[in-house]
């Protein structure tokens, strides 16, 4: 025992939560998820066939894939007898011709009055899928901003509270104690609706973020403050105190590092809350405004149970939300086991 | 292997092997117990000695496998062979066992006598009021006061000395023939440990049992077993009469097993007796919580008018039962806690009333060295950032080249230098042992160059070859350095190889004070003598 592992070579902490991260195949699949959100985050106009503002007929159901290609179904001239709706059909439809980078995007229909609708249409005519793309910089973004607002405004006022105790511990529990005793979904139609409706949509996704920062942050807070009272509670802390360690240095050099790791999986976990938060307020009315795009605006048509009876396409941004809500949740899940590897 | 004719073998295990995966944990252990007998089973953590035990119980954790050729037998059962219910039917019936842990080995949730009646049920065909009765006599048995209130107590109403009583009335409500106790005391206090092994004692006699001890305390081992096997790396290396192998112990291990356990007196102090840390009336007080809404209770006073003081160079022992206010007493000498009333000096300066800003000079030459080995390194810092935070934090040094060289002779003189461990600046503190990581803690108070050191158990943690190997370097620090040492222990073996005073504490005050060889040969009080009979006295 006198020199155990003496040839071994050091490992650094982030090496060891790599290792234990790649033993979960669900975390790497969200990972991967992640950066092909990233990409979609980055490069959303590029990848999506059409332009999200360019209007063609209202409706449309997504183009089939045959052994020519996509084909765009088109009317056959029946009506079915029951809805009285038009009956599409692919028989005698010309496939799409797809080229590569064609007028600014990577896929596009060659022919400029070609239409290729992955996802359908929505009810001014808009190409969903294209629109799903371009949203998911919006949804992600107050997703991230919102996520990053909870989580310092948590870890700090946790923090203090956990560090200082005393007077100011009782004040900051009885605060978040009232944050999370609010009723949050009448709060946020509440506050939705103080908003004044001619405010420029810029202004109303800054407030948006804001109403949901300031409701967010209660939880995390909570946690952070019970694991600094541990950790400030640990002999290395009496040991730092005893070397003559400020309060500041306790802080930052022997508390802060061993919260890191609980607030990079809160981080992970709460922001495909958010995402979910934002489409199902989206769908509630409470959205982004146009020109905006975002997936919770996108649903807010899917609002009406005709609408998703008859065009059950409109409801297919689920699919973007449910992919993000995966890929974080499975990475969080991955990192939560890998992320204490002593 | 010494193995005499023996009448009666209750237990005979045979060639058992213990594999973990690829690993294998035990090889070869063979040991047999007769009816009446007491057998130790002694090594160090690690040595395979619990996993024994569980294995003889069928109890082998998820994942370790008995490998081919082992033989457990019981009474002439052969238990290897048998299936989950037939060794269930055993388990708690012909072969019992008590754990180390009194606190967790009960269910809170149940009382006491609920406990006992379904370990009595489970195996006899009585009803539950007669098994009631039973619950009353075992715990009348095992000594504790009104077995019939404790009958409808739950655990946490017991102190953890009762717990364990009520533990052994569980392992012998169905009169078994083989009894396994693991560590059975080493989680209580010495005196209540001297009663539990005492009477464990006389219950094996009553029972006519096998008594599977195992331990990691020899002083247990001499005083209570006939024959011991001792238990390094997997293999029972050594095997005999207790007598035999404490006068002539034949394998190496054993050697060193015997000649660690702490036996030297202290070297007299020989300095000038300038006290350079003392404290005079010394109360501390642990705030009451409110409860309700009527006034704030009074605040508890865990220590009681204490006045000790240390002189350069001098070794000062604090000694007494867990509760007894050392460690409280130790930190409010070091100002990490603040104290309700009493007078702090050092180096006869007043500190008691220093705020942090003017407490910074006296931090560097104060420091501390704490019990738990896992708990006082932060994990997230490598060992330079450890050792290099005194530095820093007081501003010693000319810069990094020379921080890093203050470090290096720190680790070295802590014995962890580069010759005995090679580089190890950049490691993290689990990739280092108890021992490693406790002169780690050690290193990281030196480097600040200290006079005066608080030792809060540093080697109660552990293993006894470590616990020598760190009071050796403790003593060396000592004499090179002339620092002084206020060591706080529950184990005055240690203490006396240390210290040359000695304090005994009790429910948070100071009940003697003298030197180490006084109290231990003298001891005034009723209190001390009882702690000294029990951590020394071999004949009781």
């Amino acid at each position: 025992m006198s020199r155990p592992q003496a040839t071994a070579r050091p490992q650094n902490y982030a090496r060891l939560v790599w290792l234990r991260f790649a033993r979960s195949r669900l975390g790497l699949a969200g990972l991967g998820c992640l950066v092909l959100l990233l990409i979609i985050v980055l490069f959303g106009r590029f990848l999506a066939p059409h332009d999200p503002d360019t209007r063609f007929a209202p409706f449309q159901p997504p183009s089939h894939w045959t052994s020519a290609g996509f084909v765009n179904p088109i009317d056959s001239g029946k009506v079915d007898p029951v809805t009285l709706q038009p009956i599409l059909t692919t028989a005698g439809a010309q496939p799409v011709r797809l080229g590569l980078f064609v007028r600014g995007h990577l896929v596009a229909p060659r022919d400029p009055d070609g239409e290729l609708h992955l996802l359908g249409t929505d009810r001014f005519g808009r190409d969903i899928f294209s629109r799903g793309l371009v949203a998911a910089r919006i949804s992600l973004g107050l997703a991230t901003i919102v996520v990053t607002l909870t989580t310092t405004t948590g870890l700090l006022l946790g923090a203090i509270a956990g560090y200082r105790g005393g007077a100011i511990d009782r004040w900051l529990s009885r605060l978040i104690d009232f944050v999370l005793a609010f009723p949050q979904l009448p709060l946020y139609l509440a506050l939705g609706a103080l908003i004044p409706i001619t405010l420029g949509s810029g202004m109303f996704l800054i407030l948006l973020i804001g109403i949901m920062a300031m409701l967010g942050w209660a939880g995390l807070a909570r946690e952070i403050r019970g694991k600094t009272m541990v950790l400030a509670r640990m002999d290395y802390v009496r040991a730092a105190i005893a070397l003559g360690a400020t309060d500041w240095r306790v802080v930052y050099r022997h508390i802060a590092p061993n919260l890191v790791s609980h607030v990079l999986v809160s981080f992970t976990l709460t922001l495909p809350a958010i995402v979910l938060l934002e489409s199902f307020l989206g769908f509630l009315g409470l959205a982004v405004k146009p020109p905006l795009i975002s997936w919770g605006l996108m649903l807010q048509d899917a609002g009406s149970f005709a609408a998703i009876g008859s065009y059950p396409w409109i409801l297919s941004p689920v699919g973007f939300v449910f992919i993000t809500v995966f890929a974080f949740n499975a990475v969080g899940d991955a990192l939560r086991d890998a992320i204490d590897p002593y | 292997m010494t193995q005499s004719t023996l009448t009666d073998p209750v237990l005979e295990v045979a060639g058992l092997g213990i594999g973990f995966g690829a690993r294998t944990l035990v090889a070869g252990a063979a040991l047999t117990i007769a009816r009446g007998e007491t057998v130790a089973l002694v090594g160090e953590s690690g040595s395979g000695k619990s996993l024994t035990a569980r294995a003889i119980m069928g109890l082998l954790p998820r994942g370790a496998a008995l490998a081919a050729g082992s033989s457990i037998r019981l009474a002439g059962t052969e238990l290897t062979t048998l299936r989950e219910p037939a060794l269930r039917r055993l388990r708690g019936n012909r072969m019992a066992m008590v754990f180390q842990e009194p606190m967790s080995s009960l269910n809170p949730l149940h009382t006491v006598g609920a406990q006992l009646v379904e370990a009595i049920c489970i195996h006899q065909p009585i009803s539950r009021s007669a098994a009631m009765t039973r619950a009353g006599e075992l715990l009348e048995e095992v000594g504790l006061p009104e077995p019939l209130l404790k009958l409808r107590q739950y655990p946490h109403e017991l102190s953890g000395g009762q717990r364990q009583r009520v533990m052994i009335a569980m392992a012998l409500s169905n009169q078994p023939d083989l009894l396994i106790a693991d560590e059975p005391t080493t989680a209580l206090d010495v005196i209540v440990q001297a009663q539990i092994l005492a009477l464990l004692k006389d219950l094996q006699a009553r029972y006519a049992m096998a008594v599977l001890l195992i331990t990691h305390d020899l002083t247990i081992v001499r005083r209570h077993a006939s024959r011991v096997h001792v238990m390094q790396a997997g293999r029972i290396v050594e095997a005999g009469e207790t007598a035999a192998i404490f006068a002539t112990p034949q394998h190496t291990y054993t050697q060193m097993l015997l000649a660690a356990e702490p036996s030297a007196v202290a070297p007299p102090f020989t300095g000038s007796g300038d006290p350079l840390c003392e404290a005079r009336n010394l109360c501390v007080d642990f705030p009451a919580r409110r409860t309700g809404w009527g006034a704030k209770p009074a605040d508890i006073r865990v220590v009681h008018a204490a006045s000790l003081a240390v002189a350069r160079g001098e070794s000062v022992g604090i000694v007494g039962e867990s509760g007894s206010g050392k460690t409280t007493l130790g930190l409010a000498m070091m100002r990490l806690i603040a104290a309700a009333s009493g007078e702090i000096a050092f180096d006869s300066t007043r500190i008691d009333g220093f705020d942090r800003a003017a407490m910074q000079p006296f931090r560097r030459r104060m420091q501390i060295v704490l019990q738990d080995p896992f708990a006082s390194l932060n994990p997230r810092l490598s060992v330079r950032q450890i050792v290099e935070e005194g530095l820093i934090v007081n501003g010693i040094g000319s810069g990094p080249a020379d921080r890093l060289r203050r470090v290096r002779a720190a680790l070295d003189d802590a014995g962890l230098g580069e010759a005995a461990m090679g580089d190890i600046l950049a490691r993290f503190p689990h990739e280092f042992s108890g021992g490693q990581r406790q002169r780690l803690s050690i290193a990281r108070a030196l480097a600040v160059e200290p006079e005066f050191l608080l030792l809060d158990e540093p080697t109660s943690a552990l293993d006894l070859s470590v616990q020598a190997q760190i009071l050796a370097l403790l003593q060396r620090l000592q004499r090179e350095r002339g620092l002084s040492y206020l060591f706080i222990s529950h184990d005055l073996k240690v203490v006396r190889a240390l210290c040359q005073r000695i304090i005994v504490m009790k429910a948070g005050a100071i009940v003697e004070e003298g030197a180490a060889s006084d109290i231990l040969a003298h001891p005034q009080t009723e209190y001390a003598a009882r702690l000294v009979r029990a951590a020394l006295d071999l004949a009781a």
